[in-house]
This record gives C-alpha cells, structure tokens and sequence, in this order.
C-alpha cells in the first residue's frame, strides 16, 4: 500500500483549485446541459417522507434546490416545471454512512493522520459515485478505511460534481478512531495510540495556551504573575483555530465537539474500549459507532450510552456453539431496535449484489423484526443525524435540500428500481438516459453482451461525474471491466 | 447471556431471523443493567477443599450458603435455608476455582522498552467465551501485556466468566517488568516526522536498551527516575509508569535465570516495592532468595505430554524440573501457574508436582489462594469461605487425582460450565463382590451405555461421566436374580399356552418392580403359576428399566413343565412326547437352515447356470395336512343314569402337544365353557370347564378306541355319564403347511412355517434355554434326567424334594436345582448340606410376584441352616444366572455383563445390612 505523501497532496489541491476556479465560471459540469428551473414540482406519486405518514398522490415542490412544499394540497405556482411522477414512489435521498470508495487510495501506513483531508484523495471520477447514485444514494459519508487508530478527516460529498469542492455537502464531519486490532497493532496498541494522540494534543494545546496567555500579558503590558497552570487555563479561551498546528488542529475541534468522533469498534471488546475512551476523553456525547455484528454482545454498554452505531454490510451474526456445533444466530438490528439504539447502515458495494442496494438491507431488518420506519431511517435520516445534517438531509419536508428519489414501487421491494435521482433539485439521474446501464441492459437481452464492442463502461476519462455518462466511444478489445457491478 | 439465543435445534440451521429476533429481545432483557439474576443457593457436597489459610482446610460433607454470588457460609453441619435452591452433589467434591498467575495475554506490538501505557486489559475480550479455561477449572487469570519488554505495561486480573464489569477484577493490577534476555535488545525505535515535511531530514533509528543483563536494571531504575522527574518525549508512558509507581503498583518480575532473581529480589528490596516472580524451571534454583526476601515466587508447571521431544538436551530440569528445593523452603509463598503450552491441564500438572514431597493442601493452594492473593485478589477468590465470591469447582473427586475431573465450574454462584453429559458412571464403594471369591477392597466400576466396562482398584474417570462414590464402608454386590418368580402376573393364575410369550405380559416397570428392586432382586425369572401340559415359556426380566423392551432379559427363558402329578412310572412321557415333536420340528428348520447355507454358497459361486428364468414354472404347491388322532370334529353320543334319554352333540378338539383343547359346537350354547384335556398314549383325560354353579368340574377319563373313535366317562358329582364319539372332520384344524417344493422363483429355500408352540422348545434343543421341570421324586428325576440328556436339553429341577438322593447324577449331569420356599424342617436341612457339600448348583425361587423382597431372608435363613455365606451369594447371583443360561448377561461384577448393582451399607447376608441405592442397567432406581 503506498500513500499519497502529503505534500504531493497540497499541489493537487491547488491544482485543482486552479481549475475549478478556470472551470466556475463556466458552472458546474454537470448542469453544462440547461440550467434546472428554480421552480419543480414532483406530482401524483406516493410520497414516502420518512418524517411523518406516506402522502398518496402527493407533491413536492421544490424552489432553489430546497423542498418548500410536501403534501397532497399543494398549490403549484404557474412558473415550476411539473414533473408526473404518477406510479413512482419518491423517498428522501439515501446516505452512506461510512465509505471509503469515493477515494484514490483508502489508508494510510502511519497509524494517526488527523492532519490529512480526505479532500485531498477523493475522486470525482470514481465509479463508485455513479453506482451509488444508480442504487439511490444521494449522499456519501467519505472517510478513510480502518487502517490508522486515527485516520483523515472525512467529508460528505453528493455523489455528483467535478470537483471536490462542489460535490461537498460537508467538509471535515468526521474523525474516524479506531480502536480494533489492524495489522501490525494489536488492541493494546491501538488504544495505546489513541491515549497518546489526545495527551500530546492536551500538552502541545496548553503550551500553545500558555504562550498564548502570555503574549497577551505582554500586549497588554501586564506581567505575567499567574501559575503555569492557571496560564494555560486562562489561555485556553484565547487560542483560535487558526493558531492550531496540522498535527493537533482537528483533534482539538474534535474535543471542542466540531468534529464528530466515528469509532471503528468491530467486535464487543472494541467497542467496549471505544466507549471508555470517548468516556475519559469526554466526547462521547457526539460519538458514533462502527460496528460488527458482535455489537450485540455488548448491548448493555450501548444502552448505557445511547449512541447511534453504523452497522453493515453484514447484519446476521453466526456463531458456532464450541460444545454443540449449533449455529446460533443473531440479528444485529433487531437487538439495536430492542435496546432503543438508533443504527444507520452501510452498503457492501463490492459485496454480493443484493448487499449493494440500501433498499435491501433495510428489507431484510423489517423482514428480521425491525418496524418499517425504523428501517427506512436507518438509510436516510440516521445517517443524516449523526453527521449533524438533519436540518439539510434525510427526509422529504419543508426546508430540507431536494435529495430525492423516485422508485418504481415500494422502496422494501426489492425489485423496485430508481427510475429517477435529483440532487438539491437537479435532475442527477434517469434510468432511461442511464447509457451505460442501457448497454448492458440491451447486451443482456440481445445476448450481445461478450462482444467487445458493448464494453465502453470500464472507466471514464473525461472525469464527469453524475447523472448521465455519455456513451463513450467503443473501444474495442476492452473488456467490460465493471459490467458486473450494475448489472442485476 | 448469549445461552438464550443458543438453545436451537442443531437443524435448525438456516436463517429464521424471527427467532433471532426474539433471541435478540432475550439478550436485551438479560443485559438490562438491573442483573437481578446474582445467584443464591445452597450447596451440599462430599467434601469442600477450602484451600483457606485458617480454619478446617476440608469440610466432610460440606455445605456452601451462597447469597447474590457471594459465599454467605462454608461448613459441615449447616442448616440449609428454606428460601435458597439445593444444590445436591453427594458424590462431589468442591475446590475454589483455580487462578492462573500466568500465562495468559498476548505481548503487545509496540516497540517501546519501557512502555507502562500498554494496558494488558484493552486487549482482554470481555465477552469471550472460556469454555475450555472453566472446563479446566480455572476461573480467575492473570492476562499481561507480554514478557517481551523490560517494562511490558501493567498487567489485568479477571474472571472468565460473567458480564464484563464483574469479570474485571483488577484493571491495572501490576506493572510488568522482565529480567532476562527475551527483553534485550529491544528493537530500534523509529520517529517519523508528523506531518512530514521536505525540509526536515528523516532521522536514524535509535537503539534502545537494555542490551544485557549489565544494563537491564539500570535501564529500569532510570526509566523509574526518568518519569518521576516529569513526563519526558513519551509523555504517556512516562505519565503511566510514575503514576503506577507512585500508586504502590506491585511489580511482577518475571526472571529468567538465577542472577535475575537475585537482581530482582535486590531492586524490590532496596526499593522497598511489593512484588512477585515469574521463574522457570532454571530459576527454581535461586528460590531460596526468594524465601529470605519474602518475595512470593510463580512458577509456571510443566507437563510433557505433546508426543515425543526429538531432544530435550542436557538439561534435566527439562524433562523433571526439580521441585523438591521447593518443597524444602517452608516459608517460600510459591504459586503454580498453569503449563504454558497446555493451560488446560493446570491442575493434572500440580497434581504430579505432589512427587516433589510438597504437601497435598500446599499444592491445592498455590493453584487457588496463593496465586489470587499474590495477584491483589486474594480477598475475593481463591479461597472458599465467608465473603468470598462464589467461584467454585465440582470435581468428581479430589483434586489432586488424576481421574478426577470437573464436572461444574461455578463464578459468582453461577453455573459457568458444565461437562457434557455422558451415559458414563462410575460407581465406588469400598468392597466390591465381583463373584464367587472374587473380592476387591477399595474399587469402582465404570459402567457405559449400561454395561460394565472396567472393574478394578482405580478405573478410569472419563470426563463427563457420573461419579457415584458410596464410601468406605460401602458393599457393592450384583443384584439378586430369583429364579423363579410370577413377578408382573398380578395374580392371574391361569394356565399360559406353550406359543404364549410370557414376554408379553412386561410392561414398564412399575411399584412392584421397584420395590423388589430395592429390596436387591434385579432378575427375575417369570414363570406362569401353572404350566400347561405341553410346556409353557418363562421370561426372564429386569425389575427396573428404561423402557419395556430394556427390561426383558431373555424370553423365551426356559420351558416349564410340571411333572409331578403324571405317571410315576412313567413321569418323563409327556416329556418325551413333546420333545419328540420339537425334535421334527427342528429337524425342518435345520434342513432348511442347510438349504439355506448351500444355497448361499451356490449363489457366491455364481451359479449362472441355474438362471431363475430357466427354471421351470414351480408346480402348485402341495399342501401337506398332517393329522393326529385327536384334532377335528367329533360327532357323539352322550347316555347314562341321570339322561332320560341319550344325548348327541358335536365337539371340536385341537391337539397340540400332549393336550388337547375344545368346545362344544352343537348344541350352540352361550354358556363360556372349554374342554381341556391330554393325550397319553391312547388314553385321554380332562375336564369341561364350565361354571356348574357349585357342582364342581366334569372331568372324563376315555380311551381311542380306533382310529377316530373314541369313548369313555364323564363325571360329576359321582354321577358317571358315558359317551361314545366318532370323528367326522379331521381337516378342520390341522394346517401343517409343507409345501413340496421348498424353493422360490431363484431357488432359494423357503423357510418352515412357524409354531409358536414350538418355537420355544426348539430353543431348549438347541441350547439357548433350559428345560425347567418341576418334580419331586428321585425316581421322577432320574427319568427326567435320562430324557432330558438324551434330548441333549439342558436341564433345570424345580422343587426336586429327593435331588439331594441323586446328587452324584444330578452333579455328573451339570443339572441345577432351583429351590422352592419351604419350611425349616430337617429334610431342608440336609438337602441345603447335601448341595452345599456337593457342588450342585443352586438357586433360590421367590414363587411370588413382589413377594420376592424376601429373597435376602431366605438367603439368611439358608445360611442359617448351613449353607456357607459365600454359596449363598453364589446361589442368588452367579450360579442362579448360570442355571438359566445367563451368565453372560447378570450374575457378576465384569466387564461385559449388565450394570445391574446394589450397594449395600455392609456384606448383604449381615443381617443388619441395607440397601442403599440400586442400579439396573446403569439407571439408578429411585425409590
């Protein structure tokens, strides 16, 4: 694994800026087709909200990317575009709690990197963005893999955009700390890890607090007649962010509670450890947890917390009884439900097909004992909470960013398909107008599909992201790379 | 907490996310912070090994009061609270629950020398399951940070079982040091530049120390100075080891050769730190610093038992490392720890360090009270006694056998392991009476699926098997077999045909049986009150079972006769007659046995050329109809004083054997009525049962006066009627099926047609039964003698009055006596002398159904009369199995025979001896 050396990092960054900056003026990419109207209206669909009843036959309207009307009564003004959404079932947008996907390379190979930006390494051109908004998700939580006990800052990103910088909802959400064995560290050493990050952070922001004080003093022309203690106490108030150095800025904003602490805590012992820490650390009250589905082993703990945990892609939890070689099974969610804890579910986009689809995973928790609205927050609204975007994302009300999605039938269904996507009221995607998905559709039927010349789909170079790839050029001999990955 | 969701059916195995569901409910329910499930109860076992420091060190029978998980009171004659459950392990013995001092706890990665922030319990799973640990007894460990560093991190202590906040005992229980060369030469530390930045060089590994034994104690001292001056570069290591010093934290030292013991006992002396040694085998030899520094030692056991080392080098302390220097250094507070490469076998391991001369009660607490007070957990387990928690093991017998096993594992008076169940026991006691002369002083029996496995001094204990150890005093005996009882017939005393099974008549055993069970009768030999004239079949059954067919011994058991009342002339004819039968009936099973043999071999050898499809058509089969002079229909005429005028009527008769069955068919009557009579030569004799309302019974006496005719008397009340028959129908009955061609389609032999009646004699001639006769006379016994040896049948006298007249023939012809009860006269006497002094087989017959508890009695009436105690035993044991053909299956304590046991509080034929509990089969009978 090799990593992406920060410095190399920064160039891009300003590389890119310089080209987002060329490139702005022309507005965004994705919209180089007509500009969306400010006005739209989605009417005559079932309207699932997720906050509040299904509305039969309802409309959403939409002005400047916000939703500022839900409801069957809703008056559409002479200048919206209307769009018949008649038999499709529109549903908030879905979020992916927790993916590392959208980057060029997911780890890092020294254990605590707060000072790195997932900025820096995600890809607007990653196949992954397409699929996700293919499948419904409107939202990605973009993080680093597992790898460090204290890995880059994340970001939420749509899922379409040239840039980083417009597909960004959100930047620096997230730290996520790991407190799982990982190769090379085992539990010891990663808490050990985490332990001494946060010392060194604690001492190198009282020094900093100290000087702070003192310069201050000296402004003033005062002495500086305090104890060290007392120093760094007063100076603490006096330390702005911008005086933080890289190594310890985010892990400050992380203890000041502007970043959230996602922990990485696979099995029960993990995610006991993990809640020690952010109990001694103190920022538990914004903690959320990654899960394994051991988590129900440690339930009590996560009812004395009440923290929201990301479980998935695996949901079902087999155990083999040492003594009796009975499988003893265990669903994740249904204990969470039990227990009052609320989840958010991440999708296996390189697992096994049903895996890949939200929809599904939600499915299978109703089918497993989990109340239907339960399990449709836990793709939408969750999510959206625990990144602290629940004013902006995850339900279909008034005020919210239009994230929404239009299904052929019932979400639950699993052979309902998205039909269509907007994204702040963009029309991001159209089945129809999918080119890649249609070719390979078409291949299917026709049984055309193991020529080479139905496989332009493998990666694109023209680094547009969203809603309708262009059928490129044929190329042939190319093998259809990731024809797998839509295909149902 | 995981055991709600586990209880599923090992079908069960696909995904029924429902029952997760539920499951998942249960968990929830369970883990609700309230854990109002603390347990509360009372034990009661053989012994309790306290392992206590002061106070009894054993308790015999011991009692345990637990309260909420915590032992309320240990002792031997405490009163068990009404509101607390009984825990009942009579045959248990109870140690603490073993602690570990070491071994367990992988080292951490980090590459620090002195690294005091590694915390042994981040890495501790909380929720593991231990089975294999608590199924060796061990509940408490110590887990460390490793032994690769000179300071490693600080050390936890927990329980292997229960929810994560009880299991911690201590978090951070020590500061790990090691002495010796696993902790030189760490390696070379590596600082990267965070962020990295191009301007600023990366720097050269730094090496760290120690790097000998020279530095190693010097680099502690400083790395202790070092951090108590102020936090240096590692602020967090620095900040953990000051405060771990400041706090009094013990140091655990683990050494590794004499010169560290001695360097440690020095550092911890001078430093005047509390602390422990971890040493080996190497280090056994510096102990005695150890003991004049007071500074308690661990020395982790050593078991060999991993196959053949290729080469174990020089150093003998390898293979038998020397303990004895232990054991001479009284004052040296020394606690094992488990074998570092078999943990499981902790307590085997110090059971043979018993060999090194150390005492029984200073092993039991170096693997339980020592360790957990050397660990800072000293006032919460380890030990067995008011206030501590109630870890605890069931062993099936003391701790310091090697077949004892653990049959529970409790932590906090909760079951945390159980051993899997087993159809597995063994029985101890202190005498054991294998058999006639057979004696064996202190043993046990281990019994398997209800057999006997293993007799001997000391038999294997497999793990999970049921252990019921009756004591010192204790008498363990095969149960009583009566040789002829009516146990099951429940009074009815009718005559039971010859193809009347009396098997059938078992059911489950129920009061009767068990009482005779308790009173040591296991076996009996079921006969019919009164046999009928052709022989009827006995049953030989268990009095206590699983299920109905485990109860059946053997059936048929014999076939009984009773010829006391025949011709005493001619006592052995009926005999005679019917064992004639028997004889053609098997001659037809043998032929057709033989067909069979060398049609099969026929048939392996190919025999292509007798092709099925080239046989021809078999021809009808002819239908043999063999008659007798008896059976058919008899056309008759009835005249005589009290008739006006002669009756007719018609009978019809069925031979079988020597008697004859029949009613009447013309006139039809309602009346329930049966002729039954016998065939001796061509004389017949009987009577009409029929209820005549106080008359009494006809009987009639005649004679065949032809062939199918017949004539004669009937009587009643003195009044004679003469009767004259012929008989009109002999097919009517008569269904001997033989067909002519004995083979099918591809030639195979078919097989005879059955008779029930005859079936059981069939296996008297072959030697699978014995003939039972019941006669009194030594004239009637020689006949019967004759015949029965001239059959080649084995024989069995019942009642045999005269037997001790014709002991010499009755010994020469191996033929047993069953013994009837019967008065205390002399005629009794000198027949019990006479066999005794002979050697005839003997064996004794309740005649009763559960009448037969008084077997016992009868035995020590007998014994009374001269019968030596040991024939007696033999007589109601062994010999009465071998009279019935048995012996393979009850009679004796071998390997091979039914577990069918009784323990006795004393020899059974003392008079004031009892039973105490009885096995059938394995199963104990519960009264």
């Amino acid at each position: 694994m090799s990593t992406c050396p920060p410095v190399a990092g920064r160039l891009r960054r300003l590389a890119l800026c310089l080209v987002s900056a060329v490139l702005g003026a022309a507005g965004p990419a994705w919209a180089q087709a007509p500009a969306p109207p400010s006005k739209l209206a989605l009417t005559g669909a079932r309207i699932i909200p997720v906050a509040g009843d299904d509305i039969d036959d309802g409309t959403i309207l939409i002005e400047d990317g916000l939703i500022v009307a839900v409801g069957r009564e809703v008056s559409i003004p002479y200048d919206a575009m209307e769009v018949d959404c008649t038999g499709l079932v529109l549903m908030p947008g879905m979020i992916d709690p927790d993916s590392f996907r959208g980057l060029d390379i997911p780890n890092e190979n020294i254990p605590v990197v707060p000072f790195l930006d997932v900025y820096d390494a995600i890809d607007p051109s990653r196949l992954y963005f397409e699929d996700a908004l293919r499948s419904g998700i409107t939202t990605v939580h973009v993080m680093q893999g597992p790898n460090c006990a204290i890995s880059a800052v994340s970001r939420v990103v749509r899922p379409i955009g040239l840039s980083v910088g417009e597909m960004t909802i959100a930047p620096e959400v997230a730290l996520k700390l790991v407190t799982s064995p990982r190769s090379g560290a085992d539990r010891m050493e990663q808490m050990f890890r985490l332990r001494d990050a946060f010392a060194r952070m604690r001492y190198d922001f009282d020094t900093l607090a100290e000087t702070k004080y003192e310069e201050a003093q000296k402004k003033a022309s005062k002495p500086v007649d305090v104890a060290p203690a007392e120093a760094r106490r007063r100076g603490a108030d006096l330390v702005r962010e911008t005086d933080l150095g890289d190594p310890i800025r985010n892990l400050v904003r992380l203890s000041r509670g502007a970043i959230i602490p996602f922990f990485h805590a696979v099995t029960a012992t993990d995610l006991r450890n993990a809640v020690r820490f952010a109990e001694e650390e103190k920022i538990l009250d914004r903690a959320v947890f990654i899960v394994g589905t051991d988590a129900h082993r440690a339930i009590a703990e996560l009812t004395r917390v009440r923290r929201p945990v990301v479980i998935g892609p695996a949901l079902v939890e087999r155990r083999v009884d040492p003594d009796t070689e009975e499988i003893v099974e265990t669903f994740l969610p249904a204990v969470l439900h039990a227990a009052g804890i609320p989840f958010a579910i991440r999708p296996d986009p390189d697992g096994s097909l049903a895996e890949r689809y939200l929809t599904y995973q939600a499915a299978v928790c109703v089918r497993g004992g989990v109340p239907r609205d339960e399990a449709l927050r836990a793709i939408t609204l969750r999510p959206a909470e625990m990144l602290g975007l629940a004013d902006r994302l995850g339900s279909i009300e008034p005020g919210k960013r239009a994230n929404i999605v239009a299904l052929t039938g019932d979400p639950l269904d699993f052979s309902s398909w998205v039909e269509h996507a907007w994204i702040d009221g963009v029309h991001a995607y159209d089945r129809s107008r999918d080119h890649r998905l249609q070719r390979l559709l078409q291949a299917g039927s026709t049984g055309d599909d193991e020529s080479g010349d139905d496989a332009p789909a493998a990666e694109r170079t023209d680094g547009t992201a969203g809603a309708a790839p262009a059928p490129a050029a044929p190329a042939p001999g190319q093998r259809p790379g990731r024809r797998e990955r839509i295909v149902e | 907490m995981i055991d709600t969701a586990r209880r599923r059916p090992a079908d069960a195995r696909r995904p029924q996310w429902h029952r997760g569901a539920i499951a998942a409910v249960l968990v929830v329910l369970t883990a609700a912070p309230s854990m109002a499930d603390e347990s509360s109860l009372a034990v009661r076992a053989r012994r309790i090994h306290t392992a206590a420091a002061d106070g009894p060190a054993v308790f015999e029978p011991g009692v345990l009061i637990i309260r909420d998980g915590v032992i309320a009171a240990v002792g031997s004659d405490l009163s068990i609270p009404d509101d607390l459950p009984l825990l009942d392990l009579p045959d248990s013995v109870l140690i603490p629950g073993l602690v570990a001092a070491s071994g367990f706890g992988a080292p951490h990665r980090g590459e620090e020398s002195t690294g005091a922030a590694y915390r042994a319990v981040d890495a501790v799973d909380l929720y593991a399951d231990a089975t294999a640990w608590l199924g060796a007894g061990i509940t408490t460990v110590h887990v460390g940070p490793g032994e690769h560093r000179l300071i490693a991190g600080r050390g936890a202590v927990v329980r292997l079982f229960g929810p994560p906040e009880q299991r911690l005992l201590l978090e951070e229980a020590d500061l790990s040091v090691a002495l010796g060369p696993g902790a030189w030469r760490p390696p070379d530390r590596v600082e990267f530049l965070v962020p990295p930045a191009s301007d600023l060089a990366i720097q050269p590994p730094v090496p760290q120390r120690p790097g000998s034994r020279a530095t190693q104690v010097a680099t502690l001292k400083g790395a202790i100075e070092r951090s108590l001056a102020g936090p240096g570069p590692d602020r967090v290591h620095d900040e953990a080891l000051a405060s771990a010093w400041r706090a009094g934290s013990p140091l655990r030292i683990r050494a590794d050769e004499p010169a560290d013991v001695h360097a440690a006992v020095a550092f911890l002396l001078a430093s005047s730190r509390s602390g422990y040694v971890i040493g080996n085998s190497r280090v056994v030899r510096a102990a005695d610093r150890l003991a004049e520094g007071g500074i308690p030692l661990v020395h982790p056991l050593e078991v060999h038992l991993n196959g053949a080392a290729p080469d174990l080098g020089t150093d003998t302390s390898v293979v038998d490392p020397d303990l004895r220097a232990l054991a001479g250094l009284a004052h040296l507070t020394l606690a094992f720890a488990p074998p570092v490469d078999q943990p499981q076998r902790f307590r085997l391991a110090a059971a043979v360090a018993a060999r090194s001369g150390l005492s029984a009660e200073r092993i039991l607490a170096a693997i339980t009270r020592v360790p957990a007070e050397i660990l800072g957990v000293g006032d919460r387990v380890g030990a067995i006694r008011a206030g501590m928690d109630a870890d605890f093991v069931v062993l099936t017998d003391d701790p310091l056998q090697a077949v004892a096993h653990v049959q529970r594992t409790y932590v906090r008076g909760r079951l945390a392991w159980r051993a899997p169940v087993h159809d597995t026991l063994v029985v101890r006691a202190g005498t054991i009476w294998r058999g006639p002369g057979s004696v064996l002083h202190g043993g046990g029996v281990l019994i398997e699926n209800g057999r006997i496995v293993e007799v001997g001094h000391r038999v294997a204990q497999p793990p999970g098997a049921r252990v019921i150890d009756a004591g010192a005093g204790a008498f363990l005996a095969p149960g009583f077999i009566d040789a002829r009882g009516h146990l099951g017939l429940r009074g009815d005393r009718r005559q039971v045909g010859p193809g009347l099974s009396l098997a059938r008549l078992i059911g489950l055993g129920d009061r009767p049986e068990q009482r005779l069970a308790m009173a040591g009768v296991t076996t009996v030999h079921v006969t019919a009150y009164e046999p009928a004239a052709g022989g009827s079949q006995t049953a030989i059954v268990a009095t206590g079972s699983a299920g109905r067919s485990a109860r059946l011994v053997r059936a048929p058991g014999a076939v009984h006769f009773d010829l006391r009342s025949g011709d005493p002339l001619d006592a052995a004819a009926p005999l005679r007659t019917r064992l004639a039968e028997a004889k053609r009936y098997l001659d037809l099973w043998t032929k057709y046995e033989n067909d069979l043999a060398e049609w099969t071999k026929k048939q392996a050898e190919g025999a292509s050329a007798a092709k099925p499809a080239d046989a021809p058509e078999p021809a009808e089969p002819v239908v043999r109809q063999e008659t007798d002079p008896i059976t058919g229909v008899w056309s008759g005429t009835m005249s005589g004083m009290p008739l006006p005028e002669p009756m007719s009527g018609r009978v019809s008769l069925r031979l079988t054997g020597a008697s004859f069955e029949g009613r009447l068919i013309e006139p039809a009557t309602d009346v329930e009525h049966r002729i039954v009579g016998t065939l001796e030569g061509d004389r017949i004799s009987g009577r009409i049962e029929i209820e005549t309302g106080g008359m009494g019974t006809p009987s009639f006496t005649g004679r065949l006066t032809g062939e199918d005719r017949m004539s004669g008397q009937i009587a009643l009340m003195g009044i004679s009627i003469a009767f004259e028959a012929t008989r009109v129908e002999k097919t009517a009955a008569v269904r001997v099926l033989a067909p002519s061609r004995s083979r099918a389609r591809d030639g195979r032999p078919q097989p005879p047609a059955v008779n029930d009646a005859l079936e059981p004699l069939r296996a008297v001639l072959q030697g699978k039964a014995p003939l039972l006769v019941e006669v009194d006379g030594a004239v009637q016994i020689r006949q019967i003698v004759q015949t029965a040896s001239d059959a080649g049948a084995r024989l069995v006298l019942m009642g045999a009055a005269q037997a001790h007249v014709v002991a010499d023939l009755l010994k020469e012809k191996n033929v047993g006596v069953i013994l009837p009860p019967e008065a205390a006269d002399a005629a009794g006497r000198a027949r019990m002398e006479s066999l005794g002094r002979l050697g005839i087989r003997a064996a004794f017959a309740s005649g009763a159904e559960d009448g037969a508890r008084n077997l016992r009695e009868r035995l020590l009436a007998a014994v009374e009369r001269g019968l030596s105690p040991e024939r007696a035993m033999a007589a109601a044991t062994m010999d009465a199995a071998a009279l019935l053909g048995i012996e393979d299956r009850v009679g004796r304590i071998e390997p091979g025979l039914d577990a069918d046991l009784v323990l006795y509080s004393d020899h059974p034929l003392e008079p004031a001896s009892m039973v105490r509990r009885v096995l059938i089969k394995g199963e104990e009978v519960m009264p």
